[in-house]
């Protein structure tokens, strides 16, 4: 490995803590290299789920993106691969719109055009704004009023404000907040919980379903899963919000502001007593008792299974993964496996298992996969046998490919055993596998 | 309404078509942006990005944030070059390419490069792309910038050496376009280097003593025209594509031909036999001296649907992706497919590939 390439182990990162992040895993403290790793996530547009295709996560809606030809590019072909390009519209901005400001006063039209044009007509428009209006600080609230007030249709503002990234309300936090906006405040349904977090839907096979329905909750909504407004609509009944993923606290915060619906949290855990204890904690917190020995056997049988395989089993994770990287390689560490390499930056919430990560494995090295020296990261063979991540199987050619990130989002015991029954699908077939 | 797309999305940028230029010539790329604009660049208009080539650039964000945009930070940019070039000793040059956020707060490019040239002793381009115009825009600034910094040499009447300008994917038939063209200018009698495919910076420094510089497109007829300022060899247009229609059959009464205006003006070449008028479109720059009663510049997706829409024409040869504008048309619809209109989702493998289509559409 050239030693000119960052990294730093697990017990150094540990020790240094969040206050003490190396700047190297702060990309606006240099240039960020464009590697295929890079790419696949940190754009606000990128692959998967960015702001664009986050925002028409709302039912019956469409997006005006305004903004330079540049920023709406890579819709052209991620919208024509992923099927929502019949959503997508664009008002071009052009140098003297920078003077004027005479692309704001277009907006009311234009939606009123992609309303008029896109069949059946729909009930909302996500107008998209970019970094260019953020500079040019321009009414973005006012703007989409008007054309509310012109189209008679929802019209909600939504941000695609990448010079943001490191702040409080970055775009993937922000684009979750607005998504929400819509709902109101409505007569409480006590057997109602929202499911808010992800942009597509929760495992069917989660057990988080029946779970619910133990404690007597009847509906568990999910943006992804209502065809109408109206369905959509119906989330302002909820009798709380559980969050899924961290990145949508401030969503939850707003609407506990706006509508009066309380939230609590549950992690994506790969470590099983954890999982195990956490939902103990939901429970006791709504008054409930639960019973999770069967889910939690055969999510233990396949770690057993697989180790039984695959004993000593070495894994890369990189960040592209329906898990927390941090989480997932303490939980494999765990059980026994190593984890040579981490190629994720961590957040805030990643130093609660780092701690842990660095008593079991100190030696762990751990890249960021944004920073300059990674262009010097070359193909590495015979180090590792699972490459975990849609991000970094280039960097691991040799080892089986799980992208784990598919858009159907696993939860609780049911992901580890899914988890596992990836890895060995892939080691099986050599190529890549991922749900 | 003017600028709003109902039908189409956006084309290549301006700051695409530099970066495409540069992308061979084993520099350090630095796109100032916030982290976007890079990505749109490498993962969408660049299709060698994945290839991994020996001694390409290595492209950069600036990764601005709110307050760097706002405060102008141009040192903490060279501080940030400074880091980069720790893991790139080797970079041949530092160019600094434009985007939207630049351009808002206006950059001084120049004075960024000449920063960059004094603290890091290496060539430094400044490229004023802005994310707002067309990629053809931008390839011009790069030839312009690459010329300007490196260029040299003195024109010898009798070589046969010659330049080939334009050779960028966002403007060839597939990624063999370059060497075709080279092949091209061979059976000419030249020995030809295709400046953005397949060349260094020494091709550029040596493209002076060119006898004749060949465009495969307007952008890279720009570049040949101020090779010819500066130098004095010719300027003329090679066919960014050989296409034959020699055993066609059928006939049309009207046809439009949609590309990069060269690559539109090969097909008509190739078709004029077999149709009563052919009429060539583009969306990015038309060189006057080239086109024909009827041909025209667009300035978007309205300006398309009136030239396309109205069952003037009988067959329409264009990239895929326009045909969602037109629905209701008539014409036969032949593809022809565009990097800087659809990037990869209809690009061919081959020139081979690319031409099939308009030659069974006649055969």
């Amino acid at each position: 490995m050239n030693e000119k390439i960052f990294s730093i182990t697990a017990d150094a990162l540990a020790r240094k803590g969040w206050k003490g992040l190396p700047k190297e895993f702060v990309p606006s403290c240099a240039f960020v290299y464009s590697s295929p790793a890079t790419l696949s996530y940190n754009s606000p547009g990128a692959l998967g789920f960015g702001v664009k295709r986050a925002a028409l996560a709302v039912p019956e809606s469409v997006m005006l993106l305004v903004g330079p030809d540049c920023c709406g590019r890579n819709s052209t072909v991620l919208a024509s691969e992923e099927g929502y390009s019949a959503r997508m519209f664009y008002l071009r901005m052009s140098q003297s719109d920078l003077v004027t400001g005479a692309h704001i006063k277009k907006i009311p039209d234009a939606v009123e055009a992609a309303l008029e044009t896109a069949k059946p007509r729909p009930k909302v428009a996500l107008v998209c704004f970019t970094c260019v209006d953020a500079l040019l600080g321009s009414d973005a609230e006012s703007a989409c009023k008007k054309a509310a007030e012109k189209t008679g249709a929802f019209v909600v503002p939504c941000y695609m404000y990448a010079l943001t990234r490191e702040g409080s309300k970055p775009p993937m936090t922000a684009i979750r907040a607005s998504i929400y906006s819509l709902l109101q405040r409505r007569e409480k349904n006590p057997r109602m919980v929202n499911l808010i977090g992800f942009f597509s839907s929760l495992s069917k096979k989660s057990e988080l379903f029946p779970l619910l329905k133990s404690m007597g909750i009847e509906t568990a909504a999910q943006i992804s899963e209502c065809a109408t407004l109206d369905e959509y609509m119906e989330m302002g009944r909820a009798n709380f919000n559980l969050i899924l993923d961290g990145e949508s606290r401030f969503a939850a915060e707003e609407l506990l502001r706006r509508t009066g619906t309380p939230y609590i949290e549950l992690a994506r855990l790969y470590d099983i007593d954890k999982i195990e204890k956490q939902y103990t904690l939901f429970a006791s917190a709504l008054g409930a008792k639960i019973e999770t020995r069967s889910w939690k056997e055969n999510a233990r049988r396949a770690v057993d299974d697989f180790r039984k395989k695959f004993d000593g089993a070495r894994f890369a994770v990189g960040q592209m993964v329906n898990a927390s990287p941090y989480e997932l390689s303490l939980s494999l560490c765990a059980y026994g496996f190593h984890v040579p390499f981490i190629i994720a930056s961590p957040t805030e919430d990643d130093f609660k298992y780092l701690g842990r990560l660095a008593r079991i494995s100190p030696a762990t090295k751990i890249f960021s996969p944004t920073t300059p020296s990674m262009a010097l990261f070359k193909e590495t063979r015979g180090e590792v046998d699972f490459a975990v991540g849609k991000d970094i199987a280039d960097y691991f050619p040799d080892a089986a490919r799980v992208s784990w990130n598919g858009e159907e989002q696993p939860f609780g015991f049911e992901a580890v055993e899914d988890f596992f029954a990836e890895c060995s699908r892939a080691a099986r077939g050599g190529g890549e596998a991922g749900a | 309404m003017k600028g709003l797309y109902r039908f189409l999305s956006p084309f290549a940028s301006d700051q695409s078509g530099a970066a495409a230029v540069l992308f061979e010539l084993g520099g350090l790329v630095v796109v100032c942006d916030a982290g976007g604009c890079a990505g749109n660049i490498c993962g969408f208009d660049e299709p060698r990005f994945y290839l991994k080539k020996a001694g390409a650039s290595a492209v950069f964000s600036a990764c601005l944030r709110d307050m760097d945009a706002i405060m102008g930070r141009d040192d903490k940019l060279i501080e940030k070059t400074a880091l980069a070039l720790r893991d790139f000793p080797g970079a041949k040059f530092i160019a600094f390419v434009g985007t939207p956020v630049p351009s808002i707060t206006g950059t001084d490019f120049k004075a960024l490069a000449l920063m960059a040239e004094s603290n890091f002793k290496k060539p430094a381009l400044a490229i004023e792309t802005n994310g707002m115009e067309t990629y053809d825009k931008g390839i011009v600034k790069a030839y312009k910038a690459l010329l300007e910094k490196f260029a040299d040499g003195a024109v010898d009447s009798k070589s046969r050496a010659a330049g080939i300008w334009g050779a960028v994917p966002l403007d060839l038939p597939s990624a063999e376009g370059a060497k075709k063209a080279r092949e091209r200018a061979r059976e000419m009698g030249y020995e030809a280097v295709t400046i953005g495919m397949d060349s260094t910076t020494d091709d550029i420094k040596r493209a002076g003593a060119a006898s004749v510089n060949f465009a495969l497109s307007p952008s890279g007829f720009a570049a040949a025209k101020m090779m010819r300022e500066k130098f004095g060899a010719s300027a003329k247009i090679l066919p960014p594509v050989e296409i034959n229609a020699a055993g066609a059959r059928k006939k049309f009464r009207r046809a439009l031909v949609v590309h990069q205006q060269f690559m539109a003006i090969a097909a008509r070449e190739a078709i004029k036999n077999f149709c009563g008028q052919v009429d060539v479109a583009t969306f990015f720059s038309l060189e006057k001296e080239f086109a024909a009663q009827g041909d025209k510049a667009m300035g978007g997706e309205d300006e398309f649907i009136a030239a396309a829409g109205e069952n003037q024409y009988d067959l329409i040869i264009a990239d895929p992706l326009l045909r969602r504008a037109i629905p209701n048309s008539r014409a036969a619809f032949v593809p022809f497919p565009h990097y800087a209109v659809s990037a990869q989702i209809h690009a061919p493998k081959t020139d081979r590939e690319f031409t099939a289509p308009l030659e069974e559409a006649f055969a």
